[in-house]
C-alpha cells in the first residue's frame, strides 16, 4: 500500500484536453488524465432516508427506479453523458457549446417529469399519498478527468469545482427544485434564462459555494 | 410527444409491474438482475468512505494534485475494503460505497473502517508530506467511514448502456449520513445495529480499552457510536 500510495504522488500526470467524456478504459490506473470544459449536473430525490423509513423496500425502489429512469432519459436527450448514479442521485457531465442551456433544459425537464409524470402515475397505482420531491445542481468549470480505484472495480473521478459544487448546490435549503451558479447563467442562451419574458430564475443567495450566487427556479420545460 | 409517452410508459409500468424478489447471499453484477421489476433482497452492511473538505482542496490546490489525493485515498479505501471481505459498489466523486455480507459482515466491515483512518494517518498523510515539500505544515487530509446494517432491496436502475444498481434500505442512506458526523478526530461512526453485531475483537482494543464512545445521532434519534481508535493493516 505505501508503494501504490507514493507511486501516485510520484508520478507526473500524463494530461491531455478533450472534447468526450472518457470511458474508464480509455485511461490508464496510472496518473493519466484527461482536462475538459464541462458542465456538471447532479439530480437527487429528497428526503429519501425518510421515504425508506415509512414505506416498503417495494415501494421505495420504484419511486428511486422512476425517478432516475426519467433523469437519465432525460440528460441524455438533452446530449448529456451520465457518469455516476450512487444511491437516490445521479451525476451527469455535458460538453460543448451549449452545454449550460443543455444541463438547464435537462433540470426543468426533470422538473416536468416528477412533478407531470412520476407523481400522478404513483397516486394513480397506490394512492399512497407520498409526493417524489428532488433537486438538480449545476455548475460549470474545467475538470480533470482520471482514473481511480483497483483492478476490477474502478471509475472516473472528476476534479474541479464543478463537480464539487454542483452537488453542494442539491443541499442547499431552498424550495427551488433547479439551482444553479451565476457562471451558468451568464453562459447560458436566453432560452434557458426567459420563459414568455419572464426570467425563470431568481436569487437564492448570493454566497453559495465558493461565495458565489446561486440562482433558482420552479419552471419546467416539458419532455 | 413520443418522448413524454415513452417515458410516461416506463414509469407507469416500474409503478405497476410486481415484483420478482429472491434472496441473495453475494453482491450481484449489474447483469445478473433484469431491467425490469426484478430484485434481490440482502441483510448487509454498508460502508461509506467519504473524503472530507473536498471543496475546500478543489479551490485551494492544482487539480493535478487534488486528483492524486482522490487516487490515493480511494485506492487504499478500496483495497482495504476487498482485503475484508467487502464488495465495492459504487463510486461517486470522492466516496466509495461498499458492502459486507455474512455473519462477520459488521466486524469486517469496522476493521476495513479503523484500518481506512489508519491507513490514512500512517501512509497517505505522510507519503503527502514526503512528496509535496511545500504543503502547509499542517497539511493532512481528513476522512470519514459510516457504517450501517440492515435489510437491503436492491434493483436495476437507469436505462439501457447506463444503468447500475439501486441499494434501498436503512443502511444505504444511514451510512452515508453518518460520514457528515465527522468531529476532529472521531472519523467512524456506526450504529448500535452495527456495534450489537460486531465481535469483541473490534469493541475492545488489546489492553482492554473500549474503542467506541455512544453518542446520540439527533437528526434522527438513533443510538451511535464513535470511535478515533485505528486498526492496523
Amino acid at each position: 500500500m505505501n508503494q501504490e500510495v507514493s507511486d501516485i504522488f510520484v508520478r507526473k500526470w500524463e494530461t491531455r484536453d478533450g472534447v468526450v467524456v472518457p470511458e474508464p478504459e480509455d485511461l490508464g490506473l496510472a496518473n493519466d488524465g484527461v482536462y475538459l470544459d464541462a458542465t456538471v449536473l447532479y439530480a437527487d430525490m429528497s428526503a429519501s432516508t425518510d421515504l425508506v423509513d415509512a414505506y416498503p423496500a417495494q415501494f421505495a425502489a420504484e419511486v428511486y427506479k422512476a425517478f432516475l429512469h426519467c433523469a437519465a432519459k432525460v440528460i441524455r436527450a438533452q446530449d448529456g453523458e451520465i457518469t455516476a448514479y450512487d444511491g437516490d442521485r445521479i451525476m451527469a457531465v455535458f460538453l460543448g457549446k451549449v452545454k449550460n442551456t443543455a444541463a438547464i433544459h435537462a433540470a426543468l425537464s426533470i422538473n416536468d417529469c416528477v412533478r407531470n409524470i412520476v407523481n400522478p402515475s404513483m397516486e394513480s397505482v397506490y394512492h399512497k399519498g407520498y409526493t417524489l420531491s428532488h433537486k438538480v445542481g449545476i455548475d460549470t468549470s474545467k475538470l480533470l478527468v482520471a482514473r481511480t480505484g483497483v483492478r476490477g472495480a474502478n471509475d472516473l473521478v472528476w476534479v474541479g469545482r464543478a463537480a464539487n459544487y454542483a452537488a453542494k448546490l442539491t443541499g442547499l435549503d431552498s424550495k427551488a427544485s433547479t439551482r444553479i451558479t451565476k457562471t451558468v447563467y451568464d453562459r447560458c442562451l436566453d432560452e434557458a434564462r426567459y420563459a414568455k419574458g419572464e426570467n425563470m430564475w431568481y436569487t437564492i443567495t448570493n454566497s453559495g459555494p465558493g461565495g458565489l450566487t446561486v440562482y433558482g427556479s420552479n419552471y419546467f420545460w416539458s419532455v | 410527444m413520443a418522448f413524454t409517452d415513452d417515458l410516461k410508459s416506463e414509469v407507469g409500468g416500474i409503478l405497476a409491474a410486481a415484483w420478482s424478489t429472491r434472496e441473495g447471499r453475494q453482491v450481484p453484477d449489474t447483469t445478473s438482475i433484469r431491467l425490469g421489476n426484478d430484485a434481490v433482497t440482502l441483510n448487509g452492511t454498508v460502508l461509506y468512505a467519504d473524503l472530507a473538505e473536498s471543496t475546500n482542496l478543489v479551490t485551494r490546490f492544482k487539480p493535478e494534485f487534488v486528483a492524486k489525493v482522490y487516487k490515493c485515498y480511494l485506492n487504499v479505501a478500496c483495497r482495504i475494503i476487498r482485503q475484508k471481505n467487502g464488495e465495492i459498489t459504487a463510486f461517486d466523486g470522492d466516496r466509495v460505497m461498499a458492502v459486507f455480507l455474512g455473519d462477520m459482515r459488521s466486524t469486517n466491515a469496522a476493521r476495513a473502517a479503523l484500518a481506512i483512518a489508519h491507513a490514512v494517518r500512517h501512509v497517505v498523510n505522510p507519503a503527502l508530506r514526503d512528496n509535496f515539500k511545500d504543503l502547509p505544515a499542517d497539511f493532512a487530509i481528513k476522512q470519514a467511514v459510516g457504517l450501517d446494517e440492515s435489510a437491503l432491496f436492491i434493483a436495476r436502475t437507469g436505462i439501457r448502456n447506463a444503468n447500475d444498481l439501486v441499494w434501498v434500505g436503512r443502511a444505504a442512506n444511514y451510512a452515508a449520513k453518518l460520514c457528515s458526523l465527522r468531529d476532529g478526530d472521531y472519523g467512524t461512526w456506526i450504529t448500535k445495529a452495527v456495534y450489537d453485531r460486531m465481535d469483541a475483537t473490534v469493541k475492545t482494543s488489546a489492553d482492554g480499552r473500549p474503542m467506541w464512545e455512544a453518542r446520540t445521532w439527533t437528526a434522527y434519534s438513533e443510538s451511535v457510536f464513535r470511535s478515533n481508535w485505528s486498526w492496523q493493516l
